[in-house]
């Protein structure tokens, strides 16, 4: 199965006061850098804007931003845990504020193999077991091999 | 065959995965439809072809077929309740 989560790109403890604050932090990561292309930035605070990527489990919630293909080089995941909440809109109706404690970009290239690696993606952070395991991940290595038992 | 409609912002991530899970739990009630994921730019043209539109954005206009919540789909919370929902449309 794919993973598509690389230590380089895992954030840990990440400060941002609001989500646009957070994506323009991230795009200037220079690790986050060689996977989007110029454009990236803007196109995918609009597309947050327009269609926000909240996902509330009850439990916790979570966001999935992300935009078209073209401002993306190669597929990948960037996993980021805030230090603080931030808010993002739900994504079904754009009717509520989530307090979101990680978020993951989806850099989407390949369309073909999105379906089967999103539905395990969120299976993943649906479950509040898994949620606290990466909260309480001191290194990135431990984040990716829990992530990775998921995939198998 | 009925046809189900799934549309988001750009028909890549997250309509692709509602399509593909609704496919696969249909397909495991053993009913038999038609699911697409579009670009809510075609949803316009293209409702008016289709029986039920599962919604995972928010949409402005009105819709004249019924609607299933897909964000139930993505997070599992209600899932049952709509795919019951869905099945019963399909079915009739």
């Amino acid at each position: 199965m794919i993973n598509k989560f690389k230590e380089d790109l895992i954030f840990m403890d990440y400060e941002a006061v609001d989500a646009q604050d957070l994506f323009n932090k991230i795009t200037n990561e220079s690790s986050v850098k060689r996977y989007i292309n110029e454009g990236f930035g803007e196109a995918i605070i609009a597309r947050e804007n327009k269609y926000p990527t909240g996902l509330d489990f009850g439990t916790h919630a979570i966001a999935i931003p992300h935009t078209d293909p073209q401002y993306v080089n190669e597929d990948a995941v960037i996993l980021i845990k805030l230090s603080k909440p931030v808010i993002f809109r739900d994504m079904g109706l754009d009717s509520t504020d989530l307090n979101v404690e990680m978020v993951m970009i989806l850099l989407v290239k390949d369309i073909s193999s999105q379906p089967i690696f999103l539905e395990k993606t969120i299976s993943a952070f649906a479950d509040y077991y898994t949620i606290e395991q990466i909260k309480t991940a001191i290194n990135k290595e431990d984040i990716v091999n829990i992530l990775h038992k998921k995939y198998c | 065959m009925k046809r189900v409609i799934v549309a988001c912002g750009s028909g890549v991530a997250t309509s692709q995965t509602v399509a593909s899970k609704v496919e696969k739990l249909l397909k495991e009630q053993k009913i038999s439809a038609k699911v697409e994921a579009v670009d809510i730019k075609s949803l316009g043209t293209i409702i008016k072809q289709a029986d039920v539109y599962i919604s995972i954005v928010p949409v402005k206009t009105e819709i004249d077929i019924p609607v299933i919540n897909g964000i139930a789909f993505l997070t599992g919370i209600g899932q049952k309740e709509e795919l019951n929902k869905l099945i019963e449309i399909l079915s009739k």
